[in-house]
């Protein structure tokens, strides 16, 4: 056991730097989105745009995305490597439900708060920069953490298109050495630490930042 | 790229079987989650010290887990201790288990969001603890909880995407052989995607309408 | 004199009519005071001042221009809140000074010492580290007055900006607000403190369903009430 440990080690390493750079792109992009579409119309083509984005994120599993972007992506005539695909689909996913996180963000902060900037003679656009969005970003972290914890369980997925991060390394160690259950017992406790780490970090943040109007982030379990 | 309607149409019917899978699937490990989980909320509300310290022991570990794991711990250890079970089987296991304990966390969430204060107004008029919870306070949760879990559901759909790792033929299995098999790469994601959306949107709306038949 | 003329405003909110065509013209250094029944408009009317709400009709002149720019008008009118409305991200020093840095390319320590200077000015010199929930209800008020003040507005437009107050804190920020009318500010000042009003507005307007019924000096419209519904108001209030 303690060897499968130790060989489950790098692609543990894998899956972290995979969750984590997706987070890195995908948490910015969706505040981005999020406030973009908190601030246009409803008919708004880019609204309709990111609408949709959001209605083919979640209304379909993240296999299905990892997919579309392994498969897609060549027909295009794009080849680029593995990770930069894997981080993609997560990307996408990963952005596609933080984009409705950034909105409630947004739409959270009180409307005092657009009055006051907009009182003093800012415009729309730089009231939302340098008041409502710092505010929003802060409202964020608590889901963040929580989407953080999301990318790690759905990064398993990326299995399936041969990239080795955790679950595609303990899957092909227990087919060469065919103790199953041994391999996936050490592999569930390598995820269950980080993640269940990752969520006593979350509530302890949520906890300090509650009495500044933290959005709550809510576990939900599959892609 | 140019979409090829005759391939789209050859495959539709081996695709719309799988999206039977699917459905089967989904709504037996949803059968099961909704057993399993008010007794794990119940167990963690109202169990003594030691039980519910276990199930809430057991509720993390679910939580801090990928499905998939779950799926081939399932698939896997099973056998080992005498349960041999079909693939499929083995997946709607898993997917219940995992779906039990999201919801547990639903409903128990939603019990202890109520308050002390109803709480103490019941045990006042003389309710015995586990009266006060299940005649009380489950029925006020009811419609605060029903949208959450229907998201839920939608998740658990989702899910048994994964089930295709264990070979169940259902949409994301037959449609990923397909692909492998004819080559025919957008007509079939297209259609995996479109029979997920289908499934997984009508849940979304028939959600909608309960918590506006409620108005939660 | 004139500094501002506000001519015919009307703004309704689906079927109920907030403003119904007010007239307000108020002359350079005077200190008006609106009062009036909840429901009465006053909020709206100087929110439409400086155009938070946006009204239906009306025109309004600022030293005898037409209020174009948006902006250009909202940084010439000073607007103090109800609810202060702090931003609780920033220090009250960052509070006041945010403003002219980014609206008027104020250096930040140009900003800064203005900053220092206002907090100095509304008694809170040695707050200026402190976020505003450190800060007291009257405390955090009296920010947001030097907020306002840091753009060096002509005009100054307060929405009841004692009502969330707790009693004992009331008396702090009307203080500030006495002052700052004694040294020359034109203001606008929706409130229901009578005891303000007598002591510092030199004329006091009350308003009832979105119209100014009545309008006269402290003495005249507390002893001599100019309508029959400002009676039965000042009866309500005053608790006679």
């Amino acid at each position: 056991m303690g060897q499968v440990l130790v060989r489950l080690l790098p692609p543990l390493g894998l899956t972290m730097i995979l969750s984590v750079t997706a987070l890195a792109i995908a948490t910015p992009l969706g505040l981005a989105l999020g406030a973009l579409r908190a601030e246009l119309p409803d008919r708004h083509p880019a609204s309709r745009a990111i609408d949709a984005w959001v209605f083919f994120v979640r209304g379909t599993p993240i296999l299905i995305q990892i997919f579309a972007i392994y498969f897609l992506l060549p027909k295009l005539g794009l080849q680029p490597p593995l990770f930069v695909m894997g981080v993609g689909a997560l990307v996408l996913n990963s952005a596609g439900y933080q984009i409705e996180i950034g909105r409630a963000a947004v739409q959270s902060v009180p409307k005092g708060q657009w009055e006051a900037a907009l009182a003093l003679g800012f415009d729309r656009q730089a009231s939302l920069w340098h008041f409502i969005l710092p505010q929003a970003a802060r409202r964020m972290v608590g889901p963040v953490m929580n989407e953080l914890s999301q990318l790690i369980k759905a990064s398993s997925v990326l299995s399936v298109i041969t990239i080795f991060e955790l679950h595609k390394a303990a899957e092909a160690i227990s087919s060469a050495n065919l103790r199953f259950s041994e391999v996936i017992l050490v592999e569930g406790f390598l995820y269950f630490v980080f993640i269940f780490g990752i969520s006593l970090i979350a509530s302890a943040l949520e906890r300090r930042l509650s009495a500044s109007g933290a959005l709550a982030g809510a576990g939900s379990f599959a892609r | 790229m140019i979409f090829d309607w005759v391939a789209f149409f050859e495959y539709l019917p081996r695709l719309i079987r799988a999206a039977g899978v699917t459905l089967q699937a989904s709504l037996l490990s949803l059968g099961l989650a909704c057993l399993l989980a008010p007794l794990l909320a119940l167990a963690r509300l109202l169990g003594p010290k030691p039980l519910s310290a276990v199930v809430q022991g057991m509720i993390e570990v679910v939580r801090g887990l990928p499905p998939l794991v779950i799926i081939a711990f399932a698939y896997f250890a099973l056998p080992k201790v005498g349960v041999v079970l079909s693939g499929f089987w083995c997946g709607v296991l898993a997917l219940g288990l995992v779906g039990a304990v999201y919801a547990a966390e639903i409903i128990r969430s939603a019990i202890e969001s109520l308050g002390r204060g109803q709480l103490e107004a019941a045990l006042a008029l003389g309710f015995a603890r586990w009266r006060a919870v299940l005649e009380i306070l489950l029925p006020q949760t009811l419609r605060r909880i029903l949208p959450p879990l229907t998201n839920e559901f939608a998740n658990l759909i989702k899910a048994s995407s994964l089930l295709s790792v264990i070979s169940v033929h259902e949409i994301s299995q037959v449609g990923q052989s397909l692909i492998f098999e004819t080559f025919v790469v957008i007509e079939i994601l297209v259609q995996m995607a479109i029979l997920y959306l289908i499934i997984i949107g009508s849940v979304t709306i028939l959600s909608r309408r309960l918590e506006r038949g409620l108005g939660a | 004199m004139t500094l501002l003329t506000a001519r015919g405003l009307a703004k309704r909110f689906g079927s109920f009519t907030a403003l119904d065509g007010v007239d307000l013209d108020l002359n350079r250094g005077e200190r008006l005071v609106i009062c009036g029944p909840s429901g009465s408009g006053k909020s709206t009317l100087i929110r439409c001042i400086n155009r938070l709400e946006e009204p239906d009709a009306g025109t309004i002149a600022i030293d005898g221009v037409p209020a174009g720019d948006l902006q250009a008008l909202r940084r010439r009118v000073g607007m103090v809140f109800q609810q202060f409305n702090l931003f609780p991200n920033l220090t009250a020093r960052e509070n006041i000074a945010i403003a002219p840095r980014k609206l008027l390319g104020l250096s930040r320590a140009e900003a800064d010492a203005r900053a220092e200077a206002l907090l100095d000015r509304v008694q809170l010199a040695g707050h200026a580290d402190k976020p505003p929930a450190a800060l007291s209800g009257g405390q955090q008020q009296r920010v947001a007055i030097a907020r306002a003040l840091a753009m060096e507005p002509v005009l100054m437009l307060f929405d009841e900006p004692t009502s969330a107050l707790d009693p004992e804190m009331i008396r702090e920020v009307l203080d500030v607000m006495v002052q700052l009318g004694q040294g020359g500010m034109s203001m606008i000042v929706v409130t229901h403190e009578m005891g303000f009003a007598r002591r510092a507005a030199d004329r006091i307007g009350f308003m009832d369903q979105g119209r100014i019924v009545a309008m006269a000096p402290p003495q005249q419209f507390f002893d001599a009430p100019p309508h029959p519904r400002l009676v039965r108001f000042l009866d309500n209030i005053l608790g006679h």
